[in-house]
């Protein structure tokens, strides 16, 4: 899905927290939004998945501004699991009668496996830790194979081995389903590992793009070389 | 001291005495509890739902208004029915003044605020993360309200066993609706009120440790309930 925000600004009490002159995902490639705390990229994500609208400017999916039902996949930074299994968890999004039951069952355990999190499957999900309940979101989100998918730090509370396979499993929904997927980070390793572009972000402002090795390599704005100061691989 | 194991061993007889009249008005305070809470729950749990996770103009004051419900004095609430079952009521003609559907209607209007605002508050607690979770995944509308539901059952639950449990101990409303009519809208506490201002210290008593008795069961079986859900 392409997606193109112009002239994007949204205020918290008269505080500017997103000032986005024009910005263009484009369609099947993996987005990495880096930058310090409080740079708004949860802002910006959240407006990207139609969830604060309280912006002004506009944003077009596919050229219209409406978003089509069902296009998009978000997973937030802070992780909620309904109190069923893992395995009805990850079920949730299908939904009943879009799709033959037995079909979404074997893809919810294939995204359970790409997770590490398949001897799970019938485990209560309020009984995982952080990073388990956090991968399980992720495969929530993932299988879905939605064109848009929104991911708030996927995998800040996740051990090396599910970072890992987090960063495997998305690249191969994006290869497999030709998902556009953009996802915040403050792990510029992790950018650098995945992404084909990366959009440095700072103080609500979006102050470079580019691909990982232009951005890493040769920042052109003090505020990333700012950034990537203390950065070591 | 005498007075209550003496009112241990009445309340006792009373209940192994297979006195037709006790066992009425046990059975009409659990017909008329039981079947407000189930009506009130029926209404007060959609509409405490919808209330706690929609936003509308005028929910502040809705919010505000039910909260202060919460606190009717039964005596009013009787009053207010009273006037509208009244023969010169509204509704005087349907002849519903003293009837046990009267004492229904009044505790209804009792309880409906205390299970709405219960659920009220438990939805607000709830409703960001699982709304936000659902948008995430194209969840929305009816199927987001019953995940919501589902979320908040145990909490709702205990919304209805507080509307019970004011239903059960409530004397005021149901007073002055039912009228307090021997073998027709007679109920545990209305008859307590009757027995103490008799002078039957130790009958009153004792129906009181009845009800009680009841009440407890009766919570003790919403809990087994809620626990095996």
């Amino acid at each position: 899905m392409r997606v193109e925000l112009i002239n994007l600004k949204r205020y918290f009490n008269e505080k500017k927290a997103l000032d986005i002159d024009r910005l263009l995902i484009e369609s099947g490639k993996v987005y990495a939004v880096l930058g310090p705390n409080g740079s708004g990229k949860s802002t910006m994500l959240r407006i990207l998945a139609g969830f604060d609208r309280d912006f002004s400017g506009s944003v077009c999916y596919n050229g219209m501004e409406k978003l089509q039902y069902n296009c998009i996949s978000y997973m937030p930074q802070s992780i909620y699991m309904f109190d069923f299994t893992v395995l009805e968890n990850v079920l949730l999004g299908f939904g009943r009668g879009r799709i033959d039951r037995s079909d979404a069952l074997s893809r919810v355990k294939a995204a359970l496996g790409f997770v590490g999190m398949d001897g799970f499957s019938n485990a209560k999900a309020r009984s995982l830790s952080g990073g388990e309940a956090q991968r399980v979101a992720l495969a929530r989100t993932l299988v879905l194979g939605r064109d848009l998918v929104l991911l708030d730090e996927p995998s800040s509370a996740t051990d090396i081995t599910g970072v890992g396979l987090a960063e495997k499993y998305i690249r191969s929904v994006n290869s497999k389903d030709g998902s556009t997927i953009v996802f915040t980070t403050h792990n510029p390793s992790q950018a650098a590992r995945i992404a084909d572009e990366v959009i440095m972000m700072h103080s609500g402002r979006i102050v470079e793009i580019g691909s990982p090795q232009q951005i890493f390599d040769s920042p052109k704005e003090q505020e990333t070389r700012d950034f990537l100061r203390n950065w070591r691989i | 001291m005498k007075t209550i194991l003496d009112s241990l061993v009445q309340a006792f007889r009373l209940i192994t005495s297979l006195n037709g009249e006790i066992y009425g008005i046990i059975a009409l305070s659990l017909v008329v509890t039981i079947l407000s809470t189930v009506i009130s729950g029926a209404l007060a749990v959609p509409s405490g739902m919808i209330i706690g996770s929609r936003e509308f103009k005028g929910k502040k004051l809705l919010t505000r208004l039910i909260s202060t419900f919460m606190g009717l004095p039964p005596v009013v609430a009787g009053l207010i029915v009273y006037l509208f079952l009244s023969r010169k009521g509204p509704l005087g003609s349907l002849g519903m003044l003293f009837t046990p559907a009267a004492m229904v209607i009044a505790q209804v209007l009792i309880i409906y605020p205390v299970i709405t605002g219960i659920t009220i508050g438990v939805v607000r607690a709830k409703v960001q993360p699982v709304r936000e979770t659902c948008a995430g995944l194209g969840i929305g509308g009816w199927r987001m309200l019953l995940l919501l539901f589902h979320e908040c059952r145990y909490s709702v639950m205990s919304a209805i066993i507080a509307g019970y449990g004011r239903a059960i101990s409530e004397v005021g409303a149901v007073m002055l609706v039912g009228g307090n009519i021997q073998f027709y809208t007679r109920v545990m506490t209305t008859a307590i009120v009757l027995e103490t201002g008799k002078g039957n210290y130790d009958r009153a008593l004792a129906l009181g440790i009845i009800l009680l008795v009841i009440s407890f069961i009766i919570n003790w079986m919403l809990q087994r309930i809620q626990e095996s859900t």
